[in-house]
């Protein structure tokens, strides 16, 4: 007798909770088009529904509103490079350190080896005072990229706020071998690094 | 589009369900082998961005798909007596759950996004052998259990290349050490060559299944079911990445949709009480699909946000939810248990390919 019981019930319940989630997904459905109709003065569109939201915001909003959308958007779609590099740019306009981070952080999964995007991020970690992070990307930024006088001048600002004053000195060299007209590592052999 | 129970072939070709073109290039994935090099050759690789009429291509094979399975589970003949919890209970679930995840988007959002994209080229992968062997019980050729076990582990190669990809890609950033994840250990080279390893696995080991089943089997394994495991192996190891997923969402969209639709007519014509054609309950179905397709992708992310949710969020973790529900009801609705309505529709013809 119990074991009907519960099944009566058992079939009494799934109906129900059957009704409920059309109800509730009626009720999001006709809400989303009527949200449509009055923001956009049309149906949903078909498309990449939140790129285009997100660049409207961009277009219409001040910079510093919109970066926790793009922050959501880069931390979700963590596999779009086109919004990390949306988040970075509105991030630099911004000047919000901890999204242009994130934006970077975001660019070098998709290009590990860009020794451009390494440079920045030790450039901006080093601003953040985060010394030891920032060598190991300016680090890895000559690594890529040996040839490059403004990479070691970036090494060798890092290297100098760590106290490693002889590596910071061999870095500012071979900047100026690279480019003798460097003022940066011409004024940081001259002064701070004079000894070395 | 031809459905009658008897479509005969030769013992290569296999027994089709419609028409040996139709089998090849939709169900097959021939199709995308000739659209996708001639794209490449004539617009070029940056294609995937610079189409416009991608997110409509999108809509009409990718999304409809997607609904395709529900609209599946809620016709399929006998689907809610056998299944009361799936058809009953997981929609207002799944919404259930979608909805907690939106108001935590910033923390657990990635982690769904995570499983939404690990999951879909397991799903592609399961889709292929699925195929691969439904078309040799079609056609007569009676896979031992080694070589069913050995066509598994060939079919998910391709999802194992991408789980290692992007697994080293992104995840491992998320919680290793800064001078662990950018040591001077090239593990990341390492990573690659592992995937191209299992790349070239996925495209060479079919192959030689379908000659070992050649020599050793009453009956060798049809083309078409080779075909179906070396596209998918060709939309995930030949292509980047993001490519190989938009170009398999395309063309997997397409595959399901017109597997999904034979089962679905061929229900419809063999019951009793029908009183339309093939080409009604064929265009009702997809009408359906594509209806349902456009209300979950593109109008259920708005209603989200009418509920103060920012964009992303909310389009973002409803396609993951959408994809989620699919891969789950996929799993039921494709079983071919004795008296299950799809195993008729496969079985129609067998006795007559054994003759």
């Amino acid at each position: 007798m119990n074991q009907i019981t519960r099944r009566g019930r058992q079939n009494n319940l799934l109906p129900q909770l059957f009704a409920l989630g059309n109800l509730l997904l009626a009720l999001l459905l006709g809400g989303g088009i009527a949200n449509s109709l009055i923001s956009n003065g049309q149906l949903p569109a078909v498309g990449f529904g939140y790129a285009d939201s997100l660049q409207r915001l961009i277009d219409t909003k001040k910079q510093s509103d919109v970066i926790p959308d793009l922050r959501t958007a880069a931390s979700i779609n963590f596999d779009d490079g086109f919004v990390q590099l949306q988040l970075l740019s509105v991030a630099y306009e911004a000047h919000d350190t901890d999204s242009i981070i994130l934006g970077l952080r975001g660019l070098l999964d998709h290009a590990p080896a860009d020794s451009e995007l390494h440079s920045e991020l030790a450039i901006v970690l080093l601003d953040t005072g985060r010394l030891h992070d920032a060598a190991i990307h300016s680090g890895l930024a000559i690594k890529l990229n040996a040839d490059s006088a403004h990479l070691q001048i970036t090494h060798g600002a890092v290297l100098l706020a760590l106290g490693r004053n002889q590596e910071a000195a061999d870095a500012y060299r071979k900047a100026l071998e690279l480019s003798p007209d460097s003022e940066p590592a011409q004024l940081a052999l001259k002064y701070p690094l004079k000894d070395y | 589009m031809v459905v009658g129970s008897t479509s005969r072939s030769s013992g290569f070709v296999g027994r089709f369900f419609v028409h040996p073109i139709f089998d090849y290039l939709l169900i097959g994935g021939g199709l995308s082998l000739i659209v996708i090099p001639a794209v490449y050759l004539f617009v070029g690789p940056r294609v995937m961005l610079d189409f416009g009429m991608l997110p409509w291509f999108i809509l009409c094979s990718n999304s409809a798909h997607f609904a395709a399975s529900t609209v599946r589970l809620y016709t399929k003949p006998g689907a809610r007596d056998a299944l009361p919890f799936l058809t009953m209970v997981v929609p207002a679930l799944t919404l259930g759950v979608l909805t907690l995840c939106i108001f935590e988007a910033d923390v657990i959002g990635r982690y769904v996004q995570l499983i939404y994209l690990s999951w879909s080229p397991y799903h592609y992968a399961a889709q292929a052998y699925g195929l691969a062997v439904m078309y040799c019980v079609r056609s007569g050729c009676d896979l031992t259990q080694n070589q069913k076990r050995f066509l598994w582990w060939i079919a998910i190669l391709p999802f194992f290349k991408v789980l290692l990809l992007a697994t080293s890609k992104h995840v491992v950033g998320w919680h290793m050490p800064e001078h662990l994840l950018w040591s001077q250990v090239d593990w990341r080279g390492g990573v690659n060559l592992a995937t191209e390893v299992l790349g070239v696995l996925a495209l060479v080991l079919p192959l030689v299944l379908f000659g070992v089943v050649g020599l050793t089997n009453r009956r060798r394994m049809p083309l078409i079911s080779l075909l179906v495991i070396m596209t998918n192996g060709v939309w995930f190891a030949v292509f980047p990445l993001i490519d190989g997923f938009i170009w398999t969402t395309v063309f997997h969209g397409i595959q399901y949709l017109a597997i999904v639709m034979i089962f679905h007519v061929r229900d419809r014509m063999a019951s009793p009480e029908n009183n339309h054609g093939v080409v009604f309950h064929a265009i009702w179905f997809y009408g359906m699909c594509l209806c349902l397709g456009y209300a979950l992708f593109n109008c259920l992310p708005y209603g989200y946000q009418m509920l103060g949710f920012g964009a992303a969020e909310s389009v973002l973790l409803v396609i993951a939810a959408i994809n989620i529900h699919h891969f789950i009801v996929d799993g039921y609705i494709w079983k071919l248990g004795r008296g299950d309505a799809n195993r008729r529709v496969v079985e129609n013809i067998v006795a007559g390919a054994k003759a």
